[in-house]
């Protein structure tokens, strides 16, 4: 190994990942959006909570960009005068809560069964799948439009029913990489030297899984947000006056002729939500992964 | 040395059973592995060796793989009758294996020290810090420079040859009585080679551990193996000491492997290799499986099976020609 490979190596070792954070924008810009909102989703409700119910009537459909009503007012005042901005922070808490609830527990359970589909096998495999079917085949906001008159649309039933709906996805993600990854020498190996079947599970497959479960986990989060948004609509989600970004959504739909801004704001707000996730999970997937992490680590040379 | 053999393979019979075809992959296989002796399973590519070695370690999937016929027996127990979780119990411990490609053999995602320590702690040996000293001290056993170091770097870091040095390490961790390499060096180029094969030799002679060695290398064979068992269309056709076996063989196929091996030193005499292929072996044809290619082949090759005969004593062929093999090859 020449001295430059030894300083190269050296060099990658010692390299922490905030570091390698700060070297890549859009990761960085990404993590701050996603630190802004967690922060909203903490002390919003607190800070804003009252302001985003005062109805000011002078203020109804106040179009964005003026602060001659105070500027909580910059982004504009909804239908009934209340302050867009101080709306948008107050709904992070119940839009987050909701939708990392939901894709997480969609996650987990629908890993778990498709670890079982994939390596288990046979009998119990076949079972998870049909059922896996009967999800997929039965429309989701049926589904959901049945269970939630059933039961009563409260945070908890609407949560369990959209990690429900989302769950299949998971499912058989996981059973086709499982199906893929038993098949590799390591797992061989592995049996070899005397590995038990959960060992495998637990050292050799989990952690392969895991990146594309997360990546998947970054899409379906605004997938849940629109989700939750269109119950809302139908009155059977979130009701007013709680609020989420989806319902601002779906009750600015009403004005969008007259006030664009009622439906822009909380549709940027899941956009960018969306999109800094996935730019930090894929930073994440880069960084985590053994072989690809040099790319990262790169010193920058000038000209580039 | 020669107390009871450590395993004992007898008319071990493996199908793959496919939607139209059933493939005999091994037909009746039988050879034993004394306590620290290395014995050579010597053959071409689909002469069901590797087929045999994952069903001593019963990696083989089922279906489409199917024991249909043998036992096989470590240190006295049939271990096909054991539940396949009692059976983990052994593997590591007491019976090991290498696998051809190491690159793929290794988890790319975590850094070799840890799948080392790994081991020690999925079998309850020695868990954080010292699980680590242990995985350390046997990367340098192995002949890895740097170890403390190397141990946190990523398979892909390592170099071929190291890569297997790594993979011998996690086999030879807990100590087996029986380590089964499945073509340990094919992946290599022959400097490698020697080293990983002499790496293998003497880390058997320090813990008089037994090797089972699959190859179809003659020359590695010749060089450490101290019995060889020559394998062809699932069957065990000569088996004996291997200087003997390679020295004067007595089975027309040894022979015309042993002309297709190409000299290193000068020009040698013109190849001859084995014309045509070996058989389907969802049709093996009646007979001796080799008579379409064997140069003695006769009438009564191509009709009735050759019987087992023993050409001196502690070595056996199974051809209808041994004698003239024997003689004139």
């Amino acid at each position: 190994m020449t001295t430059a490979e030894q300083e190269a190596l050296i060099i990658r070792r010692k390299t922490p990942w905030w570091s390698l954070l700060a070297r890549d924008k859009f990761a960085l810009a990404a993590a701050l959006w996603l630190t802004l909102m967690f922060a909203c989703f903490l002390l919003g409700p607190e800070l804003f909570g009252k302001a985003a119910t005062t109805l000011n009537l002078r203020a109804r459909n106040l179009p964005p960009g003026s602060t001659e009503h105070g500027w909580l007012m910059f982004l504009g005042g909804d239908a009934l005068g209340r302050s867009m901005l101080a709306r948008l922070v107050v709904a992070s808490r119940n839009t987050l809560t909701i939708a990392l609830t939901a894709v997480f527990f969609a996650m987990i359970a629908g890993g778990f069964l498709g670890m079982i589909a994939g390596y288990v096998g046979r009998g119990i495999g076949h079972v998870i799948m049909r059922f896996a079917d009967v999800l997929q085949s039965f429309p989701s906001l049926l589904l959901a439009v049945v269970v939630l008159y059933v039961l009563e649309p409260s945070v908890t039933n609407l949560i369990i029913v959209l990690a429900i709906t989302r769950l299949p996805i998971y499912l058989r993600v996981t059973r086709a990489e499982v199906l893929e990854i038993r098949e590799r020498v390591f797992v061989d190996a592995a049996n070899a030297l005397g590995g038990s079947r959960y060992h495998i599970l637990r050292r050799h497959i989990t952690p392969v899984v895991a990146p594309t479960l997360l990546t998947i986990l970054t899409v379906d989060f605004s997938i849940i947000m629109l989700a939750e948004s269109s119950l809302s609509f139908l009155g059977i989600g979130i009701q007013p006056p709680e609020i989420t970004w989806g319902l601002m959504v779906a009750q600015g739909r009403n004005y969008l002729s007259q006030a664009w801004w009622l439906a822009f704001f909380p549709g940027l707000a899941i956009m960018l939500a969306t999109l800094s996730g996935n730019i930090l999970s894929n930073w994440l997937r880069v960084v985590s992964d053994p072989e690809q992490r040099w790319r990262l680590e790169k010193p920058r040379t000038g000209d580039e | 040395m020669s107390s009871a053999p450590i395993l004992e393979v007898e008319n071990l019979q493996i199908e793959f059973r496919t939607g139209r075809d059933t493939v005999h992959a091994v037909n009746g296989v039988s050879f034993q592995v004394e306590s620290g002796e290395t014995a050579a399973i010597l053959g071409e590519s689909g002469s069901g060796k590797s087929v045999t070695a994952s069903a001593i370690m019963r990696l083989l999937q089922s279906p489409p793989a199917f024991v249909a016929g043998g036992s096989i027996r470590f240190k006295g127990q049939d271990i096909l009758s054991l539940p396949i979780s009692q059976w983990r119990d052994y593997c590591g411990r007491e019976i090991a294996m290498v696998f051809q490609d190491a690159l793929t053999s290794l988890n790319p995602v975590f850094s070799v020290g840890w799948q080392i320590a790994e081991l020690f702690k999925a079998h309850g040996i020695a868990k954080g810090r010292d699980a680590d000293n242990r995985a350390i001290e046997l990367l340098e056993r192995v002949g890895i420079p740097d170890p403390a170091s190397r141990a946190k770097d990523y398979t892909h870091q390592f170099s071929g040859g190291m890569r297997q040095r790594v993979m011998i390490a996690m086999a030879i961790a807990l100590g087996p009585d029986l380590l089964i390499a499945d073509e340990p060096t094919t992946a290599l180029d022959v400097t490698v080679q020697a080293q990983i094969m002499e790496l293998l030799e003497s880390l058997r002679q320090d813990s008089n551990m037994a090797m089972i060695l699959i190859t179809h290398d003659l020359s590695v064979v010749a060089d450490v193996a101290d019995n060889v068992a020559v394998m062809y269309a699932g069957r065990v056709v000569e088996r004996g000491p291997v200087a003997d076996v390679l020295g004067r063989p007595a089975h027309a196929y040894t022979l015309a492997l042993l002309d297709s091996v190409p000299q290193a030193r000068g020009k040698g005499s013109k190849l001859r290799p084995i014309v045509g292929s070996p058989p389907d072996l969802a049709r093996i044809p009646k007979g001796c499986a080799f008579n379409p290619r064997c140069r003695f082949a006769s009438d009564l090759c191509r009709n009735e099976t050759p019987p087992i005969v023993e050409v001196t004593p502690g070595r056996t062929a199974e051809c209808h020609h041994a004698e003239q093999v024997f003689n004139d090859g």
